[in-house]
C-alpha cells in the first residue's frame, strides 16, 4: 500500500467561517496502480490531491504515504518527503520561464542534493527518453504546449519517485497532444510507477486502472483496489 | 553554494532595472558616506596642521583702524604698535606670558655668505616668540634675553636658508651679511608650519631696530596664555589697556584684534564634532534608505514569484532553502552595490590625496579602511534584517495556494 487515507477532513476558512471541503474521505492505492480521481467542480478532488501531495494539511483523519504517517509533519520534513516520494504534473505545466528545459527537469534533483553535472546528465537522459533531446536547451516559451507538458513529466520523473500525482495534466492541451501525453503516462505506469491523476475528462480517466469518484467531499466509488470502476 | 549563487544571479537579473535602481541607491549612499568620511579626515588633517606649528595657548595681537570717534578724535584713525606697547602688555596683563614683538625687516635685504646669496623674510623678535611659534632648534640655540638686552647682531636661520647660504657646511658660528651688515649665525631651526616657515630668519628685535631703523615700531605682538587664565578676561584687559594708550573707545571692536588659538581651536573642534555628527546622520540615513530599498524590492520580488516559490516547495525546496534564497538576493544586492560604492569612494578619496588637493583647512583626505569596511558590514547586516521579512513571507507561503496564484 503506497497511499492509505482514512476519514480525511478538511475545511478552509472563508470570511471567518469554516467551509468544509472534505467530509471524511477514505481511499487506498496499491503500489504500481494507475488511478484517476474524478468528480464535479467543487467536489473536493483537487483538495484531496493536494493533501496526497503533502501540499496541504488536513484537519482530521489519517493519511499514510509509503509507510510515513503524515499527520504531524513539519514543513521541512514534508518538503523532503515530497522530493523523495512524489512527482507532480500540473495542468498549467508550472515550468520556470527563465530556466531551460533541462534546468527545469533538474530542479527536484537540486533539492535532493545531486551535483550539477549529474543533474544535467540525468535531465538530458530523461528528455531524450521523452523525445525532447533537441529541445533541452530551450526555454519554456520556445516550446509547444505538448512539449512543455512532457518537460513537466520529465521533471516529475527526475528523482525517480514511486508516486506521480497529476492534476488535470491534459487540461491545457488539444486532443491529439492529450492522447500523446496519456500514452506517456501509460508507458510510465507500465514501468511500475504509481500514478494518481485528477481529471474531469472521461476519456483521460479511461487510461486508468481504477476511477475514484469524489462527491461532496467524500469518496463515493472506487476507494480501494479491486473495486474497478468504469468512468461515470 | 554555486547553485545558490546562480539562483541569486538569476533572481536579480530577471528584474534588472528595478534591481539596478535599488543598487544605485545603495551604491550612491555608501559612496557619499566614504567621500564624506574621507573629506572629514582631510578637514581634520588640515586643521591639525594649521595648529601644529602654533602653541594652542598662543595669543596674536594687532591693532587696526578705529571705527568710532573718541574724545574729539574722528573714526578711521590707523593705529600703530610700538615696543612700549609690548612692554606695557607684559607688565599690565597678568593673564599673558611670553609677550613678544615681531617686526619685519625692510624688504629686499640681501643675505650674503661668500659667493652665495639670497633674500628671506626676516623678523626681529623676543625669545617668547619662539614659544608661540613652536620653533625647534636643529643646531646651536634660539634668540635669548641677553641677545635682546645687548642688541647683539645674531640670527637664527630657517633650515632652508642655511642650506641656501651654507650648503652642506655648518652655518652655526659663521657670519652672514644682511644688507651689508655682518650677523653671527647662532642657530638653525625647523618648524612644523611648512616650507614657508623654513625660509625665515629671526634676530633680536633690538638688533633689528638699531640696524634697520625700526623706530620702535612693531607689526605684531604675540604671547601665550598663562595656565588656567581666561582668554576672555585677557582680551578685556588688552582692550582696556590699548584703549587708554591709543585713545580709542573701549567698545571699538575694530581698533584692536586679539586672536587666541585656543578659542579658534575650540571652534574648529566643535565644527569637527558637527561634521562627525553629520557623517553619522548621513551614514544612518544611507543604511536606513538602503534597508528600505532592499526590503521593498524583495517584497515585490516575493509577491511576483509566489507561484515559483510554490513550485519550488512542491518539488522539494524546504522553507529554509527558500528563505536562504531570498536572503541571499538581499545580501548580494547590498554587498555588490555597497562594495562598489566603497571601492569607488576609496578610489576618489585616494585620487584627491594623490592630486594633493590642499588648502589651509584641508589636506591629505583619507579613509579609515576599518571604518569603511565596518560600514559595509553593517549595511550587509542591515540587508539581512531587510531581507528577513520578505524571506520569511516566501518561506511561509502555503505551496498549494502559491501554485494556484499564477
Amino acid at each position: 500500500m503506497v497511499v492509505a487515507v482514512e476519514g480525511l477532513r478538511k475545511s478552509y476558512r472563508v470570511g471567518g467561517r469554516a467551509l468544509p471541503v472534505l467530509h471524511g474521505a477514505s481511499l487506498r492505492i496499491e503500489r504500481g496502480e494507475f488511478v484517476a480521481i474524478m468528480g464535479a467542480s467543487g467536489s473536493g478532488k483537487s483538495t484531496l490531491l493536494s493533501i496526497l501531495g503533502l501540499l496541504e494539511s488536513y484537519d482530521a483523519g489519517r493519511y499514510t504515504l509509503a509507510g510515513h504517517d503524515t499527520r504531524s509533519l513539519t514543513e521541512e520534513r514534508a518538503a523532503r518527503l515530497r522530493n523523495a516520494l512524489l512527482g507532480f504534473v500540473f495542468q498549467s505545466f508550472h515550468l520556470l520561464s527563465h530556466k531551460t528545459a533541462w534546468e527545469n527537469v533538474a530542479l527536484p534533483l537540486a533539492y535532493a542534493g545531486v551535483d550539477r553535472a549529474e543533474r544535467r546528465r540525468r535531465a538530458l537522459s530523461l528528455l531524450a527518453r521523452l523525445g525532447l533531446a533537441a529541445r533541452a536547451g530551450h526555454r519554456p516559451d520556445e516550446l509547444s504546449g505538448g512539449q512543455r507538458q512532457r518537460v513537466a513529466i520529465a521533471r516529475a520523473l527526475a528523482n525517480n519517485p514511486p508516486v506521480i500525482l497529476a492534476d488535470e495534466p491534459t487540461g491545457n492541451l488539444d486532443s491529439k497532444t492529450s492522447a500523446e501525453v496519456m500514452q506517456l503516462f501509460r508507458e510510465i505506469h507500465a514501468k511500475g510507477r504509481t500514478i494518481v491523476l485528477v481529471t474531469h475528462e472521461p476519456a483521460v480517466a479511461a487510461s486508468a486502472d481504477r476511477v475514484i469518484l469524489v462527491r461532496d467531499g467524500r469518496v463515493v466509488r472506487g476507494d480501494a483496489s479491486g473495486e474497478t470502476v468504469q468512468s461515470p | 553554494m554555486i547553485d545558490l549563487l546562480t539562483e541569486v544571479f538569476e533572481g536579480v537579473a530577471r528584474h534588472r532595472m528595478r534591481a539596478a535602481a535599488t543598487a544605485f541607491g545603495v551604491f550612491w549612499g555608501i559612496l557619499m558616506l566614504v567621500v564624506l568620511l574621507g573629506g572629514g579626515r582631510g578637514l581634520r588633517n588640515g586643521l591639525d596642521k594649521l595648529f601644529a606649528d602654533t602653541a594652542t595657548n598662543s595669543a596674536w595681537i594687532n591693532v587696526g583702524r578705529t571705527s568710532m570717534g573718541f574724545e574729539g578724535l574722528g573714526p578711521g584713525r590707523q593705529l600703530t604698535m610700538t615696543i612700549d606697547d609690548v612692554e606695557a602688555v607684559a607688565r599690565a596683563v597678568p593673564e599673558l606670558q611670553n609677550v613678544a614683538p615681531r617686526h619685519s625687516a625692510p624688504s629686499g635685504l640681501t643675505f650674503t655668505h661668500g659667493t652665495r646669496n639670497g633674500a628671506f623674510p626676516t623678523y626681529g623678535i623676543y625669545p617668547g616668540y619662539a614659544v608661540v611659534e613652536r620653533t625647534q632648534v636643529l643646531r646651536g640655540r634660539l634668540i635669548n634675553d641677553l641677545d635682546v638686552a645687548r642688541a647683539r647682531r645674531v640670527v637664527i636661520l630657517g633650515v632652508r636658508v642655511a642650506q641656501t647660504l651654507f650648503g652642506a657646511s655648518e652655518a652655526v658660528g659663521k657670519t652672514v651679511e644682511i644688507g651689508g651688515v655682518p650677523f653671527l649665525v647662532v642657530g638653525v631651526f625647523t618648524d612644523a608650519g611648512g616650507e614657508g616657515e623654513l625660509r625665515r630668519v629671526f634676530m633680536p628685535y633690538t638688533a633689528l631696530a638699531q640696524t634697520f631703523d625700526a623706530r620702535r615700531q612693531v607689526n605684531l605682538m604675540t604671547a601665550t596664555l598663562r595656565p588656567g587664565a581666561s582668554p576672555e578676561r585677557a582680551t578685556a584687559h588688552l582692550r582696556r589697556l590699548f584703549a587708554r594708550r591709543k585713545r580709542f573707545d573701549p567698545n571699538d571692536r575694530g581698533a584692536v584684534d586679539v586672536w587666541f588659538a585656543e578659542q579658534e581651536y575650540r571652534k574648529f573642534v566643535a565644527l569637527m564634532r558637527g561634521i562627525d555628527l553629520a557623517v553619522i546622520v548621513v551614514g544612518l540615513g544611507t543604511l536606513v534608505s538602503g534597508m528600505v530599498g532592499i526590503s521593498n524590492i524583495m517584497f515585490v520580488s516575493v509577491r511576483e514569484r509566489t507561484a515559483e516559490f510554490g513550485l519550488r516547495r512542491a518539488l522539494g525546496a524546504t522553507p529554509s532553502t527558500v528563505m536562504a534564497m531570498v536572503l541571499s538576493e538581499a545580501v548580494a544586492l547590498a554587498f555588490g552595490a555597497g562594495g562598489l560604492g566603497l571601492l569607488v569612494g576609496v578610489g576618489l578619496v585616494e585620487a584627491a590625496r594623490r592630486a594633493e588637493l590642499r588648502s589651509d583647512y584641508f589636506r591629505d583626505p583619507s579613509i579609515d579602511l576599518r571604518t569603511a569596511l565596518t560600514a559595509l558590514g553593517v549595511l550587509v547586516a542591515t540587508a539581512v534584517v531587510a531581507g528577513y521579512f520578505p524571506a520569511r513571507e516566501a518561506a511561509r507561503l502555503n505551496p498549494n495556494e502559491a501554485l494556484r496564484s499564477s
